[in-house]
């Protein structure tokens, strides 16, 4: 009995509910049907179409203005972007270059004492000899007049020639100027690799020989390397020129060969060793190779990965800014479409090796 | 007999300077070696009067190697011959080399600067003095005013006038700088004593440089130093220099003359710092004496702080003028009595209107100063005033 009427009261409950909600859904369709009846008698009104659709153009095009404004915002920004590239890799060579600075300058100074000195020394032997030549001359200018010379005066003129110290001279004035000579010949080799190095390249790549950019980076370096390793250059087979913007495949050997030193320098210390550093070009599929060999300290595990990032550099203040391998992979792979990479074992050494395609469509091709 | 050693790992630099000094007229006797460590094992070995090398020396470079020098053989002159070097590298040479010359270096002017630091040794005659002054390393500034150049070098606003106003109080900073540009590396051209442009020619960044090493300057944390008042020997520096400049008509000579009454006592701090007990002995003995610290130095030491001073102002390459002024500043007799202005007059003068000397007769009328000598009193009198209240 009691079930059934708690069953009763449920179902009256729900009648309730039911009947509310019918209510709400009539009222809902009232809505409806007058919104209904509203849109049709607005419907065939031109002005509210031609409204809507002025609307839509507008918003159209100024959706279309957006995106233009986007796009020419981008073009700005890459061009800055291409802008900051060209100003960093300046910097960079600058960099490179001031950091050679007082190393270059050492090198060009060292011979300038030099040939100063000697130079000096041939004024004084000089003046000696006229002198010595000048009393034995008097002597035997008188005797080829048919005149006589006393013992004595003889005497004096060869104490004379003693003093002037001819022996010596006879050695060292023809050294003097040996070495004057080359020492000079070392400042013009200076000089011209450093003018080399600094010329900007064209914007054009043309046939170069990579030797001889090769010469002028290890020149340019030597103060950086001399002190701690014995460099050498070798070619093997023949080879071709090379396409290239002189300037920029210049900085990447110049990085090769002084980071080539750093290494070295860092695992000799003061101890007085000397490491190598050999850099070794060969033709290779389409292409040159160029490898930069050196006995270093390795590059870490750890460090293996970043090596060609922008800012990666576990060097010291001082010694690079950590730009140089970047710089070379965008150098060597984005503007020559040429390949990078290296092999390291640690306290052996590392060897970075630089190939760049004779034709730069092949290069690309790969 | 002169004996010299040079040093560099070129041995072409070296046999350039053996055949530079054919027929030269000196009586030297000459040695050469490509390293340091060659130097150091022949200075064992052999004395030496003079050693000249190169910076940039693989194992080890010329700093090092006049660092060892410095500490081992005190007694040496030591010059730096430079192909190039950088800024950190010249400091820390800076602090043991005499002189700093840069190749390509002239032969007239190596050998002019050589026997020029030869020369001083008749200044400084006793060896056991030139060891001294040759091994002191760092002089003391005073501490308020090397206080001040730290505050001033650390604000980028200031300027270098104010930087060379608060150096010129101080014998140690000015002494310091001017050795500094005395030398070729921190500039070039002809010497100077004036302390405002001997900054200019340093800058405002190499100074700052000079003052955080602490390598070439140094400050006392006591206010005395082996019994020396640093701060009232400043002071009376400061004086001596004010009167000298009024005594200088002549513009030019008038540096020569301020630099030179600043730097009179400077061996005075050399002694001192060296801890030569004689020295704070008599020190004590003149002022219980009253007698004037010169002479009794000049009883008990083969020199007196003036001729140490001297010695060391002359082997850093300071100009003639100013170093004669300094060792004749007691020594009114040595003075020449010519009626033309001159450093050493100056200073000597102004030494005596401070009661640090006696004048002879007649000396005063040589100056030729006329009325304004009693001006010249007034002036000292004043500053002793200042002094009592101070």
């Amino acid at each position: 009995m009691e079930a059934m009427e708690r069953s009763g009261e449920d179902a009256g409950r729900r009648v309730e509910a039911l009947e509310e909600r019918l209510a709400a859904a009539a009222k809902t369709i009232a809505v409806l049907s007058a919104r209904l009846e509203d849109v049709d008698a607005k419907r065939g009104s031109a002005l509210l179409t031609l409204t809507q659709n002025v609307s839509l153009e507008k918003l159209v095009s100024h959706k279309t203005a957006e995106i233009e404004k986007s796009r020419s915002e981008l073009e700005a920004a890459l061009h800055q972007l291409q802008n900051t590239q060209a100003l960093l890799l300046q910097a960079q060579k600058l960099e490179s270059i001031g950091h050679l600075a007082a190393g270059v300058a050492h090198e060009i100074n060292t011979p300038a004492q030099y040939v100063t000195d000697n130079v000096t020394f041939l004024w004084r032997a000089f003046a000696s000899v006229l002198t010595a030549n000048r009393a034995l001359v008097a002597l035997v200018r008188r005797l080829a007049d048919g005149g006589s010379v006393e013992r004595a005066e003889a005497e004096a003129a060869m104490v004379t020639t003693q003093r002037a110290k001819l022996d010596y001279l006879a050695i060292q004035i023809p050294k003097a100027i040996e070495q004057s000579l080359d020492g000079l010949e070392k400042v013009g080799s200076i000089v011209r690799a450093m003018k080399e190095f600094s010329h900007p390249s064209g914007a054009e790549k043309v046939p170069v020989n990579l030797v001889d950019l090769v010469r002028t980076a290890t020149t340019v370096s030597r103060n950086e390397w001399k002190y701690v390793a014995d460099l050498e250059i070798s070619v093997q087979g023949d080879l071709e020129p090379v396409p290239c913007l002189r300037n920029e495949i210049s900085q990447v050997i110049l990085n090769l060969v002084v980071n080539a030193a750093h290494a070295i320098a860092d695992k000799v210390g003061g101890s007085g060793e000397r490491g190598r550093i050999d850099v070794v070009l060969r033709r290779e599929s389409g292409g040159v190779v160029m490898e930069v060999r050196d006995t270093g300290t390795g590059i870490p595990e750890h460090a293996r990965a970043r090596v060609f990032d922008p800012f990666f550099t576990n060097k010291n203040v001082g010694r690079g800014t950590g730009q140089g391998l970047a710089i070379a992979w965008s150098a060597v792979v984005d503007k020559h479409a040429g390949r990078i990479s290296f092999e390291t074992e640690m306290d052996l050494g590392t060897t970075f090796k630089v190939w760049l395609p004779l034709d730069a469509a092949e290069g690309r091709a790969r | 007999m002169t004996r010299v050693l040079f040093v560099d790992d070129e041995p072409r630099v070296l046999e350039g300077l053996e055949r530079m000094l054919f027929d030269v007229d000196t009586d030297w006797e000459t040695s050469f070696v490509t390293s340091g460590h060659e130097a150091l094992a022949l200075l064992d070995r052999e004395r030496f009067d003079v050693v000249v090398s190169d910076m940039r020396m693989p194992k080890m470079d010329g700093a090092t190697l006049l660092s060892e020098v410095h500490a081992r053989h005190p007694e040496l002159l030591r010059i730096v011959l430079s192909g190039q070097t950088d800024e950190e590298g010249a400091i820390r040479v800076a602090a043991v080399a005499h002189q700093f010359l840069g190749k390509p270096c002239p032969a007239h002017h190596l050998l002019e600067v050589i026997e020029g630091c030869l020369r001083m040794q008749a200044v400084l005659r006793d060896p056991a003095l030139r060891a001294m002054v040759g091994h002191v390393g760092k002089l003391p500034a005073a501490p308020s005013v090397y206080a001040e150049l730290g505050r001033l070098v650390d604000d980028p606003t200031i300027a270098v006038d104010e930087i060379a106003r608060v150096i010129g109080r101080d014998p140690v900073l000015t002494a310091r700088v001017l050795h500094l540009v005395s030398s070729a590396f921190f500039s070039q051209g002809p010497k100077v004593t004036n302390i405002r442009e001997a900054t200019l020619r340093l800058g405002c960044r190499t100074i700052r440089n000079l003052t955080l090493s602490a390598e070439i300057f140094e400050s006392v944390a006591a206010e005395s130093i082996g019994g020396v008042d640093v701060e009232a020997l400043r002071k009376r520096a400061e004086q001596r220099a004010t009167l000298a400049a009024m005594t200088c008509a002549d513009d030019a000579r008038r540096h020569d003359a301020t630099t030179a009454a600043l730097l009179c006592d400077l061996g005075t701090l050399v002694l001192a710092k060296s801890g030569v007990p004689q020295f704070v002995a008599a020190a004590v003995d003149s002022v219980e004496t009253g007698r004037h610290q010169h002479e009794v130095e000049a009883e008990r030491f083969p020199a007196t702080h003036a001729e140490v001073g001297a010695y060391l102002l002359g082997v850093w390459g300071l100009p003639h003028a100013v170093v004669e002024a300094v060792a004749n500043h007691h020594r009114p007799d040595r003075v020449p009595r010519i009626a033309a202005d001159s450093a050493p007059r100056a200073v000597c003068a102004a030494e005596a209107l401070l009661g640090g000397t006696r004048l002879p007769a007649g000396w005063v009328a040589d100056l030729g100063l006329g009325g304004f000598w009693t001006d010249l009193e007034a002036a000292a009198a004043r500053m002793k005033e200042e002094d009592g209240h101070g």
